[in-house]
């Protein structure tokens, strides 16, 4: 009798399902150290997997599923793996919330992913559910500068590959050069260097009949010193050849401009070639911390490393443009070198001192 | 007739209608994710029985058992996960070419359900070259040339039952099948009779058998005997999905809106009257329409992203009726043709036809229901509109006054006009 039982049921052809099977959504962010994300799990997926029913009256309350937060964090984790070439990132849970879709309600676990050294390629082990609903798929969807990447995963494949890099060379090198111009002009510490240094510029011949030359030949000598100096140091730093502590990099260039605007005050006239070039150094180190903290895609690494110089150069350059006509115009006059310029010098030093306790108690 | 066009007849009412769309678009672009207020608020319900066994079942017996159990609960409440636990559950088996039996049917009965015919066909000549005698078999097999519309093939499966099961069950897929190929009336007093003469039927085959004769009696334009044929069914067992979606579609065709709304409000957990429900609620023009209307291109969207989306009659529906995108809903109608062939795939395509005019479209359906000699009054006074000749009763019907005549066609609502 059984089996007529069960035939009969098959009489009816069934209508085609309006539920949509079951699917987890999982957005990722890239950040400086991995990703910021969250990951949408629906609880109607969770009761089969770990049962949050806990009272049985077929109800799942915010409290039932709150008290759970620790079993469905770990059982969600366990199912998940990023990596960064090679090497699994460490993935945290915050305090989770709930999110009402079209088809139920969904917990929302916020995701902090952290990859200890955080390069391309970035790859996605998927493993949700897979065990117990063939059905079930992982819908992941990567954020980024333009329309987000999205993955289906499923049980056939588990595996997605992320590309974070996006943008073409060609408009990397333009964002990155940006990057670079913007950071010197709001780099008071490198203008303010770079100011005391390019204050006596030409100062040596009073003779005005020389017109721009000897003071157009200090310039060039002094930023080519601080570029080459900067260059070197940035390059090693961010290919990690060389790595030094920030906060004394950063304190050593608040020192810098205490002695560039000591020795403004008490030798001005010569040009100080052999400070731009040694504390220029120290500056290229300061420049490596910022690329640092920007996300790069390491398959491009020198190129953009090689845009971010050229744009720290530009922003260079401009500085010079803007100021040199204005200290060409005030030096004919004495009170530019007799006032002004120990002013400026003991002003600049004072900055750079407040910043040199300030980084180094801070 | 559509949405769009009854809209139309009072201005202001599609400004209405785009602002509240406007605003449900607004709220559910602004759901994020939130903390809720307080440990008793509840978030969701579980189906009864649900499974919570994760385990994979590591020997034969286990695995079918409970993939079985896993299709029997996709069929009641209609949700496709189980579907997805049944294919896990049966884990190295559901690839295997040389399954055993057991494995073999219910491979055949998933891929029934997911709408993969071809799929299951393949499985179930399998069984049956297995065991020719196999009644489970020869049963899914003549639903499934049933749905395909290919109906000699369905009978000689429903003839083949014969010695195989009880009378009742042999009667019940020969009336179905023979009431699709002109022999309607005939059918349904053969299955009353011998309903009648039955005692101590089983719950399950009680409302399969109210099932078979609602359905005709809706074919035929009799309303009231189909009504309560649905209502004996459905109080036969406890509600299952496709009993309580075919019973939302008899309402929504009697406009009898807010007993579907009042269907909706008892089961929501059945997806499938969401749909219903949307219509119903578009035709009373109750404030929620709108909402209701967003949570179904909700789900279809997110069904969509998954990437194995399929249309089906519903989806057409949808984007004819509530969409108004008359000439999407038709590809879809067209799509799922191919696959599918019962009455209510036909009747979206001729209306999605008629809307987008594009009646030539509709003129493989005409056809099929001309050859076939299929009655039905809904598709009959549709094809009028089509200007084919709607099907003559033929010599078959013992009963020629059961049949439709032109003179039912008024009474004939093919979907909710509001």
């Amino acid at each position: 009798m059984r089996i007529f039982a069960l035939a009969l049921l098959l009489l009816l052809a069934p209508q085609a399902l309006a539920h949509k099977p079951s699917d987890s959504y999982l957005q990722l962010t890239p950040t400086a150290h991995g990703f910021a994300g969250e990951w949408r799990i629906a609880l109607r997926d969770l009761e089969p997997a770990i049962g949050l029913d806990r009272d049985g009256d077929r109800k799942i309350t915010w409290g039932e599923l709150r008290s759970r937060h620790a079993e469905i964090a770990s059982y969600a984790i366990s199912r998940l793996a990023i990596i960064s070439r090679d090497s699994p990132c460490d993935v945290h849970t915050g305090p989770q919330l709930v999110d009402d879709l079209s088809d139920g309600a969904y917990t929302v676990l916020p995701l902090v992913v952290t990859c200890e050294r955080n390069v391309a390629p970035w790859s996605i082990d998927y493993s949700l559910l897979f065990d117990i609903d063939a059905t079930h798929r992982g819908l992941i969807a990567l954020h980024g500068a333009g329309a987000p990447q999205t993955f289906v995963l499923s049980p056939q494949n588990t595996h997605a590959t992320l590309s974070v890099d996006g943008p073409s060379p060609g408009r990397q090198f333009i964002t990155m050069a940006r990057e670079g111009i913007w950071h010197i002009w709001i780099g008071l510490d490198h203008l303010l260097f770079l100011l005391a240094l390019l204050l006596p510029a030409g100062l040596r011949s009073r003779d005005e009949s020389t017109g721009w030359a000897p003071m157009l030949k200090d310039v060039v000598t002094l930023v080519t010193a601080f570029t080459v100096a900067h260059s070197i140091t940035l390059s090693l730093a961010a290919l990690k050849i060389v790595s030094l502590p920030p906060r004394l990099i950063e304190t050593t260039i608040a020192l810098s401009i205490v002695v560039a605007g000591l020795r403004l005050r008490y030798a001005i006239t010569r040009p100080a070639t052999w400070i731009a070039f040694s504390f220029g150094l120290i500056h290229g180190f300061g420049f490596a911390n910022v690329l640092a903290d920007m996300q790069l895609p390491s398959g491009s690494l020198a190129l953009s490393l090689f845009a971010f110089n050229i744009g720290v150069e530009l922003g260079q350059c401009a500085i010079v443009l803007l100021t040199l006509p204005m200290i060409r115009y005030a030096r004919r006059h004495v009170f530019y070198e007799r006032t002004f310029m120990p002013a400026a010098a003991l002003l600049i030093a004072t900055i750079g001192l407040a910043w040199s306790v300030e980084r180094v108690v801070g | 007739m559509t949405y769009s066009n009854n809209n139309s007849a009072i201005p202001g009412r599609p400004l209405l209608a785009a602002l509240v769309l406007l605003c449900s678009a607004l709220a559910s672009a602004q759901a994020a994710p939130y903390l809720p207020r307080s440990d008793a608020v509840v978030l969701a319900t579980v189906p009864a029985g649900v499974r919570t066994a994760a385990l994979r079942p590591k020997d034969l017996q286990s695995a079918t058992t409970q993939a079985a159990a896993d299709v029997e609960s996709a069929r009641i409440t209609g949700d496709p996960r189980y579907l997805g636990y049944a294919q896990s559950a049966l884990g190295p088996w559901w690839a295997a070419k040389d399954a055993p039996l057991p494995v073999v049917l219910i491979r055949a009965q998933i891929h029934q359900h997911n709408h993969l015919f071809e799929m299951a066909l393949v499985d179930l000549d399998r069984a049956l070259a297995l065991d020719p005698r196999n009644a489970q078999a020869r049963l899914t097999r003549a639903a499934i040339y049933q749905v395909q519309g290919n109906y000699s093939a369905a009978a000689t499966d429903c003839r083949g039952l014969a010695l195989l099961v009880e009378p009742l069950v042999t009667i019940d897929c020969m009336s179905r099948v023979s009431s699709l190929r002109g022999e309607a009336s005939e059918a349904y007093r053969k299955l009353v009779l011998l309903r009648n003469r039955a005692d101590g039927m089983e719950p399950r085959q009680r409302k399969e058998i109210e099932l078979t004769l609602a359905d005709i009696s809706k074919r035929l334009g009799n309303d009231e005997a189909a009504r309560q044929h649905y209502g004996i069914a459905l109080s036969a067992t406890p509600p299952d999905a496709y009993t309580l979606l075919t019973f939302a579609d008899f309402l929504l065709e009697r406009r009898a809106y807010s007993e579907v709304t009042a269907l909706f409000g008892r089961y929501p957990e059945y997806a499938d009257l969401l749909l219903r429900a949307t219509l119903a609620a578009r035709a009373m023009r109750v404030p929620n329409a709108g909402a209701l209307a967003q949570q179904l291109r909700e789900q279809y969207a997110a069904h969509q992203r998954r990437g194995d989306f399929v249309p089906t009659r519903d989806y057409a529906r949808f984007l004819l009726d509530i969409e108004g995108k008359a000439a999407a809903a038709l590809d879809a109608a067209l799509v799922n043709w191919r696959s599918q062939r019962e009455p209510a795939d036909a009747i979206i395509v001729v209306r999605a036809a008629i809307a987008a005019g594009r009646t030539a479209a509709a003129a493989p359906v005409a056809t099929f229901i001309r050859e076939n000699g299929l009655e039905d009054v809904r598709l009959a006074a549709l094809l009028a509109q089509l200007h084919v000749p709607p099907h003559v009763p033929s010599e078959h019907s013992a009963q020629p006054g059961l049949v439709h005549t032109a003179g039912h066609r008024e009474q004939v609502s093919p979907e909710p006009a509001a």
